[in-house]
């Protein structure tokens, strides 16, 4: 049985960290995002150093829906706080509201993804797609990885609510509940330079 | 202390060390965002500002953004912290360097 730091459990402030274990998954959860971030790095590179190779097909100017693409932001900053907050319900002990902010937060998760898929069937039909061009290329790799997370994201989530009803917010669940949001925190953060490097930089030129 | 982890009534919450977080910061920092992401996007969809200045300034906006959301939602803030802000800052550095490399090549 693990080592439980007995003040976090009394006021059930923070259990993520009450055991070593919980403490060690949040620190290895981070070295996974500086991991994760290089690549990331990598993918913008490529789109920045290709963004203008658009091989005779549509350009990023011609092609990006600015309203759009802020309502996706929109939907996921917002998903980003209601995950705090279930993370701040977790931490009252409330499992009720825990795991209805987390379903919020899951919901406003699957319409950013369902916006996103929208946009690549548009793209598509007007000649931009992964084999247009290196820009095709570039935008779908990077993107779409983003997308991926998301995707990743929602499911995992979904795992958690699933079993969350039954195994409730114990030492051992709380570093679970805490790195999936986390990890959705992360996601966002990435976002953030997608929106900006991806579409506003796109309408630039 | 030995608590069956696997049950979930292991936390007896009494009122005098039940304590409600803050919500505050957290609002706020949404409230950054999003002002932060509107002004970005002003910026750039009526041309309120010379396009040799609105890659950079959008770009510093973004950064903000993520400082505030990474301090604030993702408790950088708290104690503590010193090696996820070394590796994140790390792994921000080495973006840095990847974009800028591929940009001048």
């Amino acid at each position: 049985m693990a080592q439980v730091n007995v003040d976090h459990v009394q006021t059930g402030h923070e259990l993520e960290k009450a055991t070593m274990e919980g403490k060690n998954k949040i620190f290895g959860f981070w070295a996974y995002m500086a991991a994760e971030s290089v690549l990331f790095a990598s993918l913008f590179a490529t789109f920045v150093a290709l963004r203008n190779q658009t091989n005779g097909g549509p350009t990023g100017q011609e092609l990006i829906q600015l309203p759009m693409v802020f309502v996706a932001t929109v939907l996921l900053l917002t998903s980003s706080l209601t995950s705090v907050l279930a993370i701040q319900a977790m931490h009252r002990n409330n499992l009720k509201k825990m795991i209805s902010w987390f379903g919020v937060t899951m919901a406003l998760g699957a319409t950013f993804l369902g916006l996103e898929i929208y946009e690549f069937i548009e793209y598509i039909h007007e000649g931009h797609t992964m084999r247009s061009s290196a820009f095709g290329s570039a935008f779908y790799l990077l993107v779409g990885t983003h997308g991926a997370h998301v995707t990743f994201g929602l499911l995992w989530f979904l795992a958690l609510l699933i079993q969350a009803p039954k195994k409730g917010i114990t030492a051992v669940t709380a570093p679970k509940y805490f790195l999936a949001s986390l990890y959705w925190h992360f996601v966002d953060l990435v976002w953030i330079f997608v929106f900006t490097v991806v579409y506003l930089m796109g309408k630039v030129g | 202390m030995n608590i069956d982890t696997n049950t979930n009534s292991n936390i007896e919450q009494s009122p005098r060390t039940k304590k409600n977080e803050n919500r505050t910061p957290h609002v706020w920092t949404f409230v950054v965002s999003i002002v932060l992401t509107i002004l970005a996007f002003f910026a750039v969809a009526n041309d309120m500002i010379s396009l040799a200045f609105a890659i950079p300034f959008i770009l510093g906006l973004a950064v903000i953004q993520a400082l505030f959301q990474a301090y604030v939602w993702m408790h950088l803030d708290q104690k503590g912290s010193f090696w996820p802000i070394l590796l994140m800052s790390a792994g921000f550095f080495f973006s840095v360097m990847f974009v800028a490399a591929l940009k001048l090549m």
